[in-house]
């Protein structure tokens, strides 16, 4: 059984997400405050830690911080600040995920239940490297049995959603215009092309993200044109 | 500046004194100057020359250079061995009745001696008879047949050859008493001056004159200034400034043998140590040099100590013991400036009369003619300058006190004028101003005809040019006057242009403004005070607001989270009851919506107060709307609306921060999905006209649209009916606000139900998709 520390100065919030946890089979650790998650880090064994940032004592700013001297565990934080410039702060000082309050419970599951898997299963896998499998982060495509992984987990795409990321993750990190991918996966020009390439981009997101509006993988520039984050 | 002990009173009588001290310093030192043989010569002179450089030493020498050629003439005419030959035939007559006589020296002398003459001190022929014996030509005037002592002598016409004896005889002493003359003063008497003229014939018998004795020609060029002149040479050998014009024609008629051998030889000696004309000269050249320099120390003093005292003077003037800025005002210091004035040319005009009337008869009771003139201008002068000293003094007390102008007639004479004319209304006065500035030129045109008419008469030269002078000050000063309004007003119209183009902070330089334009300019300057700290507080109080929702917002968040959470987990619950099942449903519906209130409450203060941080760079508008396209198109089939889209071929390029324009996008993508009628189309396209790019969303309303265009735009403004549905009312709001601080334009138009929004931004360029 994983185990889940669990920090915030809310005590409701804290029960809430361990009742969700615990549903999905989670062992919950809880927490109040930053010096009452390190301690309990330091006498438990856990596997992921979701810590909110305004705390009184330790923040989770910190916190994360000094957990990081000792350990590589995903962090998720968990904040009322929705700002970029907070986003950025959190997940550059070592958290691994970034979910603003309020959250939807079943993202934060879906989000602890992700990096728990890439952390233990997928982390074992990085030298398994076999020809045509392309690898970006969590997600991973098996162009021989055309099979796409999101965190270990199978998804299901349609052969053109398919090509689509294919072409993507293989030129991971280059960002793609509408026109482009058009004419690469359809090999015709594209004269009046209309909504087909976004809203398949689109479907592409709603399968393979946790939260389509802020995808990890497949991200919108907007104006420009698509990218597979290279991580 | 030194406050001793010494009351001021005594400090201003001791300046006083020391200044007409120096005053008469001055003129003394003038006087020695004037007076001096010198003046008019510079200085130069008292530095470069000599006594022997001077002009009197050469026509001293020129005149013995006379002196040595007459000895040179009669020397062997009348002296015989040394002495004189009373012996010497002098001339010879022929009376009428045929008998020749010659006289000898002795003869002709004791003849003349007969009838009176004598030689006196300076070897000049006075005396004479007391009755002449000019009866007629008769038996007293016989024919001269020769001169010894003229024998170039001729005779042209008729009764040219008949002379006295009486007359030839006091010749002949003329002649003796030159030759005396020089043979005292430079032979018998040591003399400065030595010469040594000699002629040698072709057998070699030399005519040695001289009176130098045995000194060689070298050593008498070693005396000091000598001239060496030869009949070989064309060349006068000299250091003479000046060389005595008569000695060359002199020197070479005296030759007596018509050949080049002869020479002359001046020499003077510098040292002067025989009493003579040279050294009398010598004495008196140095004594006006010394006079000369003492004048010129004199002067100079003088007029340095005239300064001084006359600036301490200025300093001290006016001010007693104890209160520094007291000025106290002598009786005749309070009349106005005018009649100041006004005394000070009647005192200058007293002067002049005294001077013609008055003085002149004193100064002839006490002083030599030579120097009456010159001591009545010195009066003048000194008496002009002390009536300009006084009442340059009394100018200097009331200037320091303040009272120079205040006190002036037209000073006060303005101070009734003035406030008359302050009530009149602006074109009047200007008119009067104007018609005044008319009358002053005119005036002085005519003060100048008028003089330039009469300057005959009046006798002062150049009077009618001070009407001009006048008048030409005026002009610049009137010039100057509308050159400084007309930069003032540049200046104010300068600052109000920039205020109001939103330069709130600016100030107007007021330095060298006129009373009236700096009040103006103060005016404005204290206006554009307010507006910038009005507008520095409304910056701070929208900073200050959307501060306060963003930390409101955050506060709400954390317990919201725990309502949405348990909302949900009351939902898992499998509660079968249908009326807590929709008391749930509108408490998930209601909290969801809070949510989203109070993220886009945080958005539009943000907004709306420019508080974003933009990331502009250059994005395709048509791919950005395409995209928006993709992420709505299954969202609109929903509620069963058509989206058309008009998508130009080619790239639009626009400089925006994409992520902000698809919030922009979104939000208006999400008002139509809410508010378009169902079963309707939402038409959507993207051109780019006159350089701007466009953006176009139009849907049909499902509800009338009973309102304002403008007021759809104000925060929480909706549609009435759409008050119970989805949304936190800021979607427009936020929308407009995000496209204006990325230098867009935000439109909205409402034609009936017909929903139309149009964003604008300037494009940067299209290419043609290739």
């Amino acid at each position: 059984m994983q185990t889940v520390l669990v920090c915030d100065d809310d005590k409701q919030i804290v029960e809430a997400i361990d009742i969700y946890l615990t549903g999905e089979g989670f062992q919950v650790i809880k927490a109040h405050d930053g010096y009452e998650a390190l301690e309990l880090l330091e006498n438990n064994q856990v596997d992921l830690m979701v810590v909110d940032v305004m705390m009184p004592g330790l923040d989770g700013i910190r916190t994360t911080l000094k957990v990081r001297e000792t350990s590589s565990i995903p962090i998720i934080i968990l904040s009322a600040k929705s700002e970029d410039n907070d986003k950025i702060l959190g997940l550059n000082i070592g958290a691994d995920d970034y979910i603003s309050k309020p959250f939807n419970p079943l993202e934060l599951v879906a989000r602890v239940k992700s990096h728990l898997r890439r952390y233990t299963q997928l982390g074992n896998l990085t030298t398994q490297t076999a020809e045509n499998v392309y690898k970006c982060g969590g997600l991973q495509i098996n162009d021989d049995n055309k099979e796409v992984l999101v965190d270990g987990e199978l998804i299901r795409l349609t052969p053109i959603e398919y090509n689509i990321l294919l072409l993507l993750v293989k030129n991971a990190g280059k960002v793609f215009s509408i026109d482009e991918i058009y004419e690469q996966i359809w090999n015709e020009e594209a004269i009046g092309a209309d909504n087909t390439v976004a809203v398949h981009i689109r479907h592409i997101r709603e399968k393979i993200e946790i939260n389509p509006r802020e995808p990890r993988y497949l991200k919108v520039v907007w104006g420009v044109g698509y990218k597979i984050e290279k991580q | 500046m030194k406050h001793g002990p010494i009351p001021i009173a005594i400090r201003k009588q001791t300046v006083i004194f020391l200044h007409l001290l120096f005053l008469c310093l001055s003129f003394a030192g003038i006087t020695f100057i004037i007076f001096n043989p010198n003046y008019g010569r510079g200085l130069h002179w008292l530095q470069e020359e000599d006594y022997a450089d001077t002009y009197s030493f050469s026509r001293q020498l020129e005149e013995d250079v006379d002196n040595v050629f007459r000895y040179v003439r009669y020397k062997d005419l009348l002296e015989l061995e040394g002495e004189v030959n009373l012996d010497a035939e002098m001339f010879c007559v022929t009376y009428n009745s045929g008998n020749t006589k010659i006289y000898t020296l002795g003869e002709a002398v004791s003849y003349a001696r007969r009838l009176g003459y004598y030689l006196n001190d300076d070897f000049e022929v006075t005396g004479g008879p007391d009755v002449h014996e000019w009866d007629s030509l008769g038996p007293s005037t016989p024919f001269v047949e020769w001169k010894t002592y003229s024998p170039e002598e001729t005779y042209e016409g008729p009764g040219d050859g008949f002379s006295s004896v009486e007359e030839l005889s006091v010749q002949v002493m003329n002649v003796l008493g030159e030759y005396y003359q020089v043979r005292y003063n430079y032979i018998d008497k040591p003399s400065n001056l030595y010469f040594r003229v000699s002629y040698v014939d072709d057998m070699g018998n030399e005519l040695l004159y001289t009176n130098a004795g045995h000194r060689t020609n070298d050593e008498l060029r070693e005396l000091g200034r000598y001239l060496y002149m030869s009949g070989e040479s064309l060349f006068v050998d000299n250091n003479l400034r000046y060389i005595p014009e008569n000695v060359i024609s002199l020197l070479s008629t005296n030759n007596r043998y018509g050949n080049q051998d002869y020479y002359i030889l001046l020499a003077v000696d510098i040292s002067f140590p025989n009493p003579d004309p040279y050294a009398e000269a010598q004495a008196d050249y140095m004594r006006f040099r010394t006079e000369y320099i003492g004048g010129a120390i004199m002067f100079l003093l003088g007029a340095a100590g005239l300064l001084l005292t006359l600036v301490r003077m200025a300093l001290l003037t006016g001010h007693v013991d104890g209160n520094r800025a007291r000025i106290v005002r002598h009786y005749y210091d309070q009349l106005p400036v005018e009649c100041l004035f006004v005394l000070c040319m009647a005192a200058l005009w007293l002067e002049h009369m005294a001077l013609d009337s008055v003085i002149p008869r004193v100064i002839r009771l006490f002083v030599s003619p030579s120097y009456q003139d010159y001591t009545r201008k010195m009066i003048r002068y000194i008496l002009i300058y002390l009536i300009l000293l006084f009442t340059g003094l009394s100018i200097l007390r009331n200037y320091k006190s303040h009272t120079l102008w205040t006190g002036s007639l037209i000073c006060r004479g303005l101070h009734r004028i003035l406030p008359a004319l302050a009530g009149l209304p602006v074109p009047l006065r200007f008119t009067g101003a104007f018609i005044g500035y008319l009358l002053t030129d005119a005036s002085l045109l005519a003060g100048f005809y008028f003089l330039y008419i009469q300057k005959e008469s009046l006798g002062i030269p150049y009077l009618y040019l001070i009407p001009l002078v006048v008048l030409a000050v005026f002009q610049v000063w009137i010039f100057l006057l509308l050159y400084r309004s007309r930069v003032e007003a540049q200046k104010i119209a300068g600052g109000i242009l920039k205020m109001s183009a939103g330069d709130a902070g600016y100030k107007i330089d007021t330095e060298g403004f006129s009373e009236q334009a700096e009040k103006v300019s103060q005016a404005l300057n204290s206006l554009s005070d307010g507006l910038e700290a009005a507008l520095s507080e409304q910056v701070k109080s929208e900073r200050l607001k959307a501060d306060l929702i963003t930390n409101v917002s955050h506060d709400i968040k954390t317990p919201l989270t725990s309502i949405i959470n348990y909302v949900d987990l009351l939902k898992r619950e499998n509660i079968s009851d249908p009326k807590i099942q929709g008391y749930l449903d509108v408490l998930d519906q209601k909290s969801q919506r809070l949510k989203t209130l109070t993220e886009d409450l945080v958005e539009a203060s943000k907004a709306s107060s420019g508080n974003i941080k933009l990331e502009i760079s250059e994005i395709n508008l048509v791919e950005l709307v395409q995209q928006a396209g993709g992420e709505f198109e299954e969202r609109f089939a929903i509620r069963h609306l058509d989206m058309v889209s008009t998508l130009p071929d080619e790239d639009i390029l626009i400089a925006a921060d994409g992520r902000r324009l698809w919030r922009v996008l979104e939000n208006l993508y999400n008002n139509a999905f809410k508010y378009a009628m169902e079963n309707s189309r939402i038409y959507v396209s993207v051109e780019e006209r006159d350089g701007n790019a466009y953006f176009t969303i139009k849907n049909v309303s499902a509800s009338p649209l009973n309102i304002n265009a403008d007021e759809l735009t104000e925060r929480f403004v909706r549609g009435d009916v759409a008050r119970t549905t989805e949304g936190s009312g800021l979607g427009l709001s936020i929308a407009k606000s995000l496209t204006q601080l990325q230098g867009g334009s935000f439109e909205i138009y409402i034609d009936g139900d017909l929903f139309k929004v149009q964003v604008g931004f300037p494009s940067q360029k299209s290419s043609t998709r290739i």
